[in-house]
């Protein structure tokens, strides 16, 4: 069979059917449940803002109830972390949302090297996982600061937990990027090299 | 922030645009997945991507442009994933009597699939829009490429595809 012929024939490949769940217009079904997914997206983003900005609430009233500077500080720095989940998590959905599919091709390509980058989110991640680390430790130590010794051990022990989970986390993480998205980004250059050089 | 007059408009246009581009979306579609189900995956999703998009289509380019740039771009970001998404699946199998015409039909679209897959990627991007019959000048407002260049392109990947498909035969 020749190509043409192929091209022709393929041509009588139709989409596929809706499934037929209710007596309504098929095409409705597809928008309600479009519209149902959109819902629960947006739902559950501000779900997560809202036990955030009650945070944020709770660590304000802390800061002004606090009786000394470094639960002041620690409260501050809380404050910050909540803060920067709502700012990340609104980022997050505005991105999601917005439609970055509509541009040309090549700019997709551009676009999407940048999000397979392996610190793209995980700078975030670190830096707010960070941001708290911290907050807590200065109010840990503000509430037994007249009893050093006893906390700092802990304390210490908790930082290198945490700095053992993150370089674990950092290190698979890379292992995995390196095999399934840094190839992705070689094959995008490549794509983006040949297209400058035509 | 979607009022009801607004939500109204847009189902409505959505339901046109479905309407009057669903069978070559759903090609397109078929050129860059193999597997049946990952295509119907893929396939929801360009729908989905073309309802959140379209309160901001301005009209800056013509419609079947801007549908075809969020069909490719859905394809290459399906591509990149290279996953199977558990989504509740919309679409199901036209019924039973039709089952083995559609089959059929498959072969040459699974031939041509497999023949297209062995593309380089931009080339593959240029030949799904070709085998739709978009023109070139659509193909350059689409990739972003130059009119000479996808033109070249198109010449060499056709080439190459017979080479596949006649090749296979004889």
């Amino acid at each position: 069979m020749k190509l043409e012929e192929i091209i022709t024939k393929s041509k009588e490949v139709k989409a596929p059917m809706l499934k037929k769940e209710s007596n309504s217009e098929p095409l409705k079904l597809l928008t309600d449940r479009l519209k149902k997914s959109d819902r629960n997206a947006r739902k559950h983003s501000r779900r997560l803002q809202v036990l955030y900005i009650v945070m944020v609430l709770f660590w304000i009233f802390r800061i002004i109830t606090a009786n000394n500077y470094l639960s002041k500080i620690g409260f501050g720095i809380l404050t910050v972390a909540s803060f920067m989940v709502i700012f990340y998590n609104q980022l997050h959905y505005e991105r999601n949302n917005r439609s970055y599919f509509a541009i040309s091709n090549i700019d997709f390509l551009k676009e999407t090297k940048k999000r397979l980058k392996f610190l793209a989110n995980r700078i975030w991640y670190i830096f707010i996982w960070a941001l708290f680390d911290l907050g807590l430790c200065f109010v840990i130590v503000a509430d037994f600061s007249h009893r050093y010794s006893i906390v700092i051990g802990p304390i210490l022990i908790m930082q290198l937990i945490l700095a053992i989970a993150i370089s674990v986390e950092l290190y698979f993480g890379y292992k995995k990027w390196k095999k399934t998205r840094k190839p992705l980004i070689t094959e995008i250059e490549h794509i983006l090299q040949e297209i400058k050089e035509a | 922030m979607r009022n009801k007059l607004d939500l109204k408009n847009i189902e409505t246009r959505f339901a046109n645009i479905v309407e009057e581009n669903k069978d070559k979306i759903y090609r397109i579609c078929c050129y860059y997945v193999s597997d049946d189900d990952e295509v119907k995956d893929l396939y929801q999703e360009v729908l989905m991507n073309i309802w959140k998009g379209l309160d901001k289509f301005r009209g800056d380019s013509s419609i079947t442009t801007w549908i075809f740039r969020i069909t490719v771009n859905s394809a290459l970001a399906f591509l990149a994933r290279q996953k199977k998404s558990k989504k509740v699946a919309l679409f199901e199998d036209i019924i039973n009597s039709e089952q083995k015409s559609r089959k059929d039909r498959h072969k040459e679209i699974n031939q041509l699939q497999k023949a297209v897959s062995q593309l380089p990627l931009l080339d593959m991007i240029i030949i799904s829009l070709v085998l739709e019959e978009v023109r070139t000048k659509e193909i350059t407002n689409i990739t972003g490429l130059t009119g000479g260049n996808v033109r070249v392109r198109i010449h060499r990947a056709k080439e190459v595809l017979r080479k596949i498909i006649e090749g296979e035969k004889s």
